[in-house]
């Protein structure tokens, strides 16, 4: 390929190749060896996500417009059938009420000291991959929300906390989310039933011990074991998908499925583990 | 179209691209791979039009795409360089067919992307961070590269933003 290309000749172009190599791999050192924010990619990352909030946004506009008809139909239907569960809801509140204030009482009784409160920053998803060598989503709140790197991200999926990833990059006004099935991130897990734990890395569950294999079985649900302390305790991950082990293996490695939908994923709660609600 | 002026459309293109492949074409696409379209536009812009807009266009596409995803600031912005660069050093030098041979080429430089990705990582990620790169979705991303190279390569030439003759560049 390069037979018959002189340096002379396109000396402009190999000195521009020297820059542009040059200024990638400064970048790629600094921030793959420090731990100092890359304030380039900050305004890079506020930049963008502007663009990536508009298009969404009229995307979102335009469905919505489409679909308001339909959805004038549902609405009446819906409304009835919500004042029922109104209703409903009523009565479990004040049994929730009444039970809260009776394990309060309890745990005062027992000494349990008091739980700190993680604080949820709502955030919706404004960007999703943009390759496919990494997993990654833009979402459309920052450092001026309080969020900072390394905070853990979860969305409630039919109702239940889901750990969708970490925040691994912020901006002023957005950040990026690097999810569960990224390879390079690392989640300490446990599973629910059982207590076997073990560590999440790309949707496989390593690390489990081999008395495990006797007991758990697929479907098999594994949430967060809160160990290290980087990500709060019993936050659902997914659901056991296969058991394998080689036999000089001393442990299991568990295939998952994720609860999170990552490609449907609209909005998101990063926890603030430091704060109370 | 002047070479300055093709230039910065190109640029406006591909910033646009991956603006687009991070939201719309992520939510819309049928499967869950997204063709690297601003790849695609690269490689066909050093290709025809020289290793100087190849290589520029790869570096401001490669960043673009690392501001916006959890991957290492320059990692992108490297290997779409040397992208760009590479595919410039084909100018003159291979028949454009209007089907066979952007395809062929696509699928090629998704291949070269995915070496150099994987090289890049190995040298210069902390252990523990390299990305998986020759996954299923890779090769998925390859054959899909490939099949809308035509389309854009069709595109490329009746906008005028490469050479429109059969020779590249002559």
């Amino acid at each position: 390929m390069f037979k018959g290309i002189s340096f002379q000749k396109h000396k402009k172009d190999f000195i521009t190749l020297f820059v542009l190599v040059s200024l990638s791999i400064g970048m790629l050192v600094y921030t793959a060896f420090s731990d100092i924010s890359f304030r380039p990619k900050q305004a890079g990352l506020d930049f963008f996500s502007l663009f990536q909030r508009g298009i969404v946004g009229t995307g979102k506009f335009f469905s919505q417009t489409l679909n308001s008809i339909s959805e004038l139909r549902n609405l009446k239907k819906e409304y009835d059938s919500l004042l029922e569960d109104y209703a409903e809801y009523q009565q479990m509140k004040q049994d929730y009420d009444h039970l809260a204030q009776e394990n309060s009482l309890l745990k005062d009784q027992l000494g349990y000291m008091k739980e700190e409160g993680i604080a949820k920053i709502p955030a919706k998803v404004i960007g999703g991959n943009t390759g496919n060598f990494f997993r990654s989503m833009v979402i459309n709140q920052g450092s001026n929300k309080g969020i900072k790197k390394d905070m853990p991200v979860i969305a409630y999926v039919d109702g239940y906390q889901s750990l969708v990833g970490k925040v691994m990059e912020v901006s002023a006004y957005s950040a990026v989310v690097k999810p569960i099935t990224d390879s390079s991130l690392y989640v300490p897990a446990v599973l629910q039933k059982y207590r076997y734990r073990g560590l999440v890395n790309g949707l496989v569950m390593d690390f489990v011990s081999r008395e495990a294999s006797s007991r758990i079985g697929y479907g098999d649900l594994v949430v967060t074991s809160g160990f290290n302390g980087s990500y709060p305790e019993n936050i659902y991950i997914g659901k056991v998908k296969s058991i394998s082990s080689k036999e000089y293996e001393t442990s299991l490695r568990l295939e998952i499925e994720p609860f999170v939908d990552f490609f449907r994923l609209e909005y998101v709660f990063v926890l603030d583990q430091g704060r109370s609600e | 179209m002047k070479t300055k002026e093709a230039f910065f459309i190109s640029l406006l293109v591909v910033f646009v691209l991956v603006i687009l492949q991070s939201t719309l074409f992520y939510y819309v696409f049928p499967v869950k791979v997204i063709p690297d379209f601003a790849l695609i536009v690269v490689a066909f812009c050093g290709a025809r039009r020289g290793m100087q807009d190849g290589q520029l266009l790869g570096f401001f596409n490669g960043l673009a795409e690392d501001f916006i995803t959890a991957s290492f600031p320059g990692f992108n912005a490297l290997v779409k360089t040397l992208i760009g660069f590479l595919a410039g050093t084909i100018k003159n030098k291979m028949l454009f067919d209007p089907v066979i041979f952007p395809s062929l080429f696509i699928f090629f430089v998704t291949f070269i992307k995915g070496i150099l990705a994987a090289v890049i990582a190995y040298l210069f990620f902390p252990e523990g961070y390299y990305p998986a790169v020759f996954s299923g979705s890779f090769f998925l991303e390859m054959v899909l590269n490939a099949l809308i190279a035509p389309i854009v390569y069709l595109i490329l030439k009746k906008t005028h933003l490469i050479p429109g003759d059969i020779w590249g560049g002559k």
